[in-house]
């Protein structure tokens, strides 16, 4: 199985194609739900900008200069769409943003631990190549199978494993050797 | 622990918050694809639109070349015709034209243009003056 690009999807979504718009969701949302719930704490409120996202990058899709780097530009989007509904809860709120209470309350120390965690793990994963993001989460955080992967993604397996392989070498060289996780 | 070993071994990735299920994944790329159908939808028709143009753009340039070599030709045929040999032309009118295209009949009477166009068009004066004082 060829492995479309993103700069292939990208240009086939311009002109209309579904599925190849499908596909490229499909490689990107696990990512750009990360990239969320570092903007958004609340979980629902990051899934409705995830998928804002998507669509506001459909409709935008002229303005990505460069789609083989579609995911940073996929995920300044994000950060924007977060910033703007971030706006809109302060003035609904009227109170400043950082007083929003953050989920799980009871135990602030360790939700500190796991905010740097969380944002430890999500820089290192902006580090990562389109592909070996989305077959790391696909991977390690939801469980399914490099055969799953592959169709999920559409790359062969043995794509998928060298993907997943080079992945994990690069998160654990940015995240400090081979004791993380 | 080696390098290969330890890119065998998975990475905690649970900070990230819960993984997701096939089936809540599934409806969230479903739900991302129906708030996305308009606007794939509207890029879809255009494109096809633009297809369109491209794949007729060949044939009709083709036939705007010729329209344009077939009226030049036609409007430099008269003028050599003027010039004194407007019964060279007959073989390209046809043969149904041929006792119109007398020596004394220009070729752009047999057009039906009046012949006091044609003198301008010509850089003649025109054949009748219109009210000499």
């Amino acid at each position: 199985m060829t492995e479309a690009t993103d700069a292939d999807l990208v240009a086939r979504a311009r002109s209309g194609d579904a599925a190849a718009f499908e596909l490229l969701v499909r490689r990107h949302y696990r990512a750009t739900l990360v990239v969320a719930q570092q903007a958004m704490r609340d979980v629902q409120d990051a899934e409705d900008i995830t998928q804002d996202a998507f669509v506001r990058a459909l409709e935008r899709l002229e303005q990505c200069r460069d789609p083989a780097r579609f995911s940073s530009w996929l995920h300044q989007i994000v950060r924007n769409v977060a910033h703007d509904l971030r706006d809109k809860q302060r003035v609904r709120r009227a109170e400043p943003i950082d007083d929003v209470e953050p989920p799980g309350k009871s135990n602030p120390a360790k939700d500190a631990e796991n905010t740097e965690l969380r944002e430890r793990l999500s820089a290192a994963l902006d580090q990562l190549t389109t592909m070996q993001r989305t077959v790391l989460l696909l991977f390690d955080r939801d469980g399914l199978s490099h055969g799953e992967i592959s169709q999920r993604v559409g790359c062969s397996v043995g794509m998928s494993q060298q993907h997943l392989f080079a992945a994990r070498k690069t998160m654990r060289a940015l995240l400090g050797g081979p004791d993380v996780g | 622990m080696s390098a290969e070993q330890s890119s065998s071994e998975p990475i905690d990735l649970s900070a990230l918050g819960p993984s997701l299920s096939a089936n809540v994944f599934d409806a969230r790329i479903a739900a991302i694809m129906r708030a996305s159908a308009p606007e794939l939808e509207r890029r879809k028709s255009t494109s096809t639109l633009a297809l369109v143009v491209v794949q007729w753009r060949r044939p009709v340039l083709s036939f705007a070349g010729l329209a344009a070599a077939a009226a030049v030709a036609l409007f430099v045929m008269p003028s050599r015709g003027s010039t004194g040999d407007a019964s060279a032309l007959a073989p390209n009118v046809g043969s149904a034209t041929p006792t119109a295209l007398s020596d004394s009949a220009s070729v752009a009477e047999w057009l039906g243009v009046p012949s006091a166009y044609a003198g301008v068009v010509e850089g003649a004066s025109p054949s009748a003056p219109r009210s000499a004082p």
